[in-house]
């Protein structure tokens, strides 16, 4: 506290208060107090209000362990998949290529690994490179010669699907023995232990954007590229930095996917898509309204996969989680630009 | 077209009645009564956050009031204001930035939202849309032709491209038309042609409702001037010939408009030592072999004419854009053109960009996120606490008065004045060696403007040097003390200050002294 240059600085220093916080923090009443609880917790209390609705229309079906296992111990692919998503959004880019790209390292372990022989852990490093390298091209085209970051990642998508259906032969490819499954199937407190990645994954982000200098940057390169280029940051290195972390975060997720399933079928990659967009959209309303953050995007995802359980278990079948889905992404669109707009106007 | 509405005169067009507009619990506009007449220029006068941009959104509908009336010619307007209601009493607002497409024509920008189509095939009318332009443009003496395009066009040009579309709803002599702080955006040249147009649209009949920051415009052109003050009309359509800037202005803030500068009263110590930063044969894309020194402790106004290269030296000094030139910063070469910044923001050199909300902040983050962004390198190690950042954002407020004192709230909801604050307080906490400025007191009303010019000026008491690239020649009569006059890329005078607004201008645009807003006979400063 020696060196604050507050004290010397070339605006008038204050008359005292080295530590008072009256004049920083916002007009705090009670009431604003409640509304702020309110409007950063909404989707939990509706997330509580679901599982109270589902345990009362099924009575010991819905509020069991075997559910909760179900729900906390199923979506650790689409965690890593939101987090990826969210690595481009937070930047103000976009991509759309995270789920192809999910499927290839999927099936690129299997295939090296069972068909080649190959050491797990070696096919394992070998896949999440090759994601990490679509990433690379990705940043090299979009960042590097300026082509528009959804129409670039889409066709990445389209072809990053391709290339795994080819390298599959077009069917699925399993076979990977359960002593490797290790890493993702070892139960921990009743839950495999890739959900404890999952949430790892999630506070670390987290800890980034909300201490660090490298996520006060993200934020202003996603919020304003030239105010953050004026004042010193390396938007470049931030944008390239966050279409290589989006393929490293889903190529750890196709890895541990497949880890855990044994095997992987390629046609399935893009479905696992709009969940992880819907979640990183739905994630904007919650903790930290009006902006994209891995904790929300952690509790939207939990919550989707809490109403498609509870639906599953009245007896709809697999269409039921497309249908909630696409209409949580439409919600959660209304909810983020509400808030938004909110915080935006007065 | 009888008086219907209750204090309505014959030759009023519109009339508010106790218009008043809340958002949440604070009353934005309290118990507004307003009348303009028929064929005057009537200017609504006030500081960022008075209520007058309200004012303007309720008259185009864009919000509706709690209460209160507006009648036009008489007949009353339904809250909220309809579109097809404004296009039948020909009521239309030229807003700040113009609102046009420049990717389209002039042709297309001036009739959008009148395109007439035929009955069968709903087809777009070309011809008569033609005709309907040809003759609003002919009118308005316009020098360039429908086919081209807005973008092809100077500010000048578009500003009658903007009239004109709004006179679309216009038949003769009748409607409103609100000019939302055109000028703004136009340069000093072109504002005398702008208001002559202004006045000539008034001589038809057609009322004019002028909104602005600027006090000499006001004077210079309007017949009646209203005020408003925290969102009530502390002045009500007062003639503006038994007004003067002093008295507008004290009626504009509430206080007296303090207008000595307190580094006036001793000579300034005259700016020694070696310069800070030093430029020979600058070059970009207006400049043409520019040079330049910044001493310590000196405030180095430029300015000239549109184009002439004044508003492109700061971006080439920061190294922002291809410049070209010997630039040397603290006795160090900074190579230009600018690869690496890094070798200037080390040296303490800050840019001040002009698009507050375009380049200067990010609008939806919170003011201290924004206010903190470039110390967040040195401080936030290993990891940023708030701790510094409350203290640096309470230093701003108290030194800047940066209202209303809310760390969390996002720039985008302080006024257009504090935001400037923001801006300005963001860089100078860092107490930077050299200050490059552009239009700093762009939309900014009297009040702010004379805390920003002050923390300027405070800047170079402590040792750094100050570069203000503007056209408010008062603003750098107020604050500097050498002015360059630049034309065609390179300075053609140098005037040292204390001196006038008006030598200001007449350095710039000639002893005809034709194109200035001033001809308020009070320049200030000497």
């Amino acid at each position: 506290m020696t060196t604050n240059p507050a004290d010397d600085l070339a605006i008038q220093a204050p008359e005292s208060q080295p530590g008072a916080p009256a004049i920083g923090a916002s007009p705090r009443t009670y009431w604003h107090w409640l509304h702020t609880a309110m409007s950063r917790g909404s989707l939990i209390v509706v997330w509580i209000a679901l599982i109270g609705l589902f345990t009362a229309i099924e009575p010991g079906v819905f509020f069991t362990g075997g559910t909760f296992q179900i729900i906390f111990g199923s979506q650790q692919a689409l965690v890593f998949l939101a987090m990826a998503a969210l690595c481009a959004f937070t930047v103000g880019e976009f991509d759309l290529s995270i789920a192809s790209n999910l499927g290839l390292a999927a099936i690129l372990v299997p295939v090296l690994a069972v068909e080649h022989n190959m050491n797990v852990a070696v096919a394992s490093v070998l896949a999440v490179a090759a994601c990490v390298l679509v990433g690379a091209v990705n940043a090299v085209v979009i960042v590097g010669l300026g082509i528009d970051a959804i129409v670039t990642t889409l066709g990445m998508a389209t072809l990053v699907s391709g290339l795994t259906l080819g390298i599959s032969g077009s069917s699925q490819v399993s076979g990977l023995t359960s002593r490797t499954a290790v890493i993702a199937n070892t139960e921990v407190l009743g839950l495999p232990v890739t959900f404890y990645y999952g949430i790892a994954i999630a506070i670390a982000f987290w800890y980034v954007l909300r201490f660090t200098v490298l996520g006060r940057h993200m934020v202003f390169v996603g919020a304003n590229r030239a105010v953050a280029r004026l004042a010193g940051v390396r938007v470049t290195r931030i944008r390239v930095g966050a279409y290589l972390c989006s393929g490293l975060l889903a190529g750890l997720g196709g890895v541990i996917l497949v880890d855990g399933l044994g095997g992987f079928d390629p046609s399935s990659s893009p479905s696992y898509l709009l969940p992880a967009l819907s979640a990183a959209f739905l994630g904007t309303a919650v903790i930290e309204p009006g902006r994209f953050n891995p904790l929300g995007t952690l509790v939207a995802i939990y919550f989707l996969v809490t109403g498609i359980v509870g639906l599953q278990l009245l007896g709809y079948t697999g269409w039921v989680s497309d249908v909630f889905y696409g209409a949580a992404l439409i919600t959660a669109l209304i909810f983020s630009s509400v808030a938004r707009q909110r915080l935006l106007r007065r | 077209m009888t008086a219907q509405a209750a204090g309505h005169a014959d030759d009023d067009a519109l009339v508010i009645r106790g218009l008043r507009k809340t958002f949440g619990s604070s009353v934005v506009l309290d118990d507004i009564d307003l009348s303009v007449r028929r064929g005057e220029i009537h200017a609504l006068v006030g500081q960022n956050g008075s209520g007058k941009s309200t004012l303007i959104r309720v008259l185009s509908g864009v919000h509706t009031a709690d209460a209160g009336t507006l009648t036009m010619d008489g007949r009353p307007l339904s809250a909220p204001v309809r579109v097809s209601e404004l296009r039948r009493h020909g009521l239309a607002v030229v807003h700040q930035d113009l609102g046009l497409v420049p990717g389209l024509t002039v042709l297309e920008n001036v009739r959008v939202g009148h395109y007439t189509r035929s009955r069968l095939s709903r087809r777009i009318r070309w011809d008569v849309e033609r005709a309907a332009a040809e003759r609003t443009l002919s009118w308005l003496d316009a020098d360039f032709g429908l086919d081209q395009r807005v973008a092809a066009l100077h500010a000048g040009q578009r500003a009658v491209v903007a009239i004109a579309r709004a006179l679309q709803a216009q038949r003769d002599g009748s409607g409103l038309i609100v000019f939302d702080e055109s000028t703004q955006s136009l340069p000093r040249e072109v504002l005398q042609d702008f208001y002559a147009t202004v006045r000539r649209i008034a001589r038809t009949g057609t009322a004019i409702l002028l909104v602005s920051h600027r006090l000499d415009e006001v004077l210079e052109i309007a017949d009646r001037v209203s005020v408003l003050r925290d969102g009530r009309l502390v002045l009500a359509g007062q003639p503006s010939r038994e007004l003067t800037e002093a008295s507008l202005g004290h009626t504009v803030l509430g206080r007296e408009l303090d207008r000595a500068a307190p580094w006036r009263q001793s000579p300034p110590p005259a700016a020694s030592g070696p310069a800070l930063l030093e430029v020979h044969g600058l070059h970009g894309s207006l400049l043409r072999g520019l040079d330049a020194a910044l001493r310590p402790g000196e405030v180095v106004g430029v300015t000239g004419r549109t184009e002439s290269g004044h508003e492109e030296l700061p971006y080439a000094l920061a190294g922002v854009m291809g410049a070209r030139g010997e630039l040397t910063v603290r006795a160090r070469v900074v190579p230009l053109p600018c690869r690496d910044r890094s070798q200037l923001t080390a040296n303490g050199v800050v840019l001040v960009p002009q698009h507050r909300l375009g380049e200067g902040l990010a609008a939806q983050l919170s003011a201290l996120e924004n206010l903190t962004l470039p110390r967040v390198v040195r401080r936030g190690r290993p990891f940023l606490r708030r701790g510094w950042q409350l203290r640096e954002f309470a230093t701003a407020v108290a030194s800047m008065r940066i209202t209303p004192p809310d760390a969390s709230a996002s720039v985008s909801t302080f006024s257009g004045g504090n935001q400037q604050k923001i801006l300005l307080a963001k860089w100078l906490l860092g107490s930077p060696s050299v200050l490059l400025l552009h239009e700093p007191t762009q939309a900014v009303d009297v009040g702010a403007r004379l805390e920003i010019l002050t923390a300027i000026r405070r800047t170079v008491g402590q040792g750094a040097a100050v570069l203000i690239s503007s056209i408010e020649a008062q603003d750098l009569a107020f604050v500097c003390d050498r002015v360059l006059v630049l034309a065609d890329g390179v300075v053609v005078r140098e005037l040292t200050c204390p001196c006038s607004a008006e030598d200001i201008s007449t350095a710039v645009y000639g002893a005809s002294g034709v194109p200035d807003t001033g001809g308020t006979p009070n320049p200030q400063g000497s």
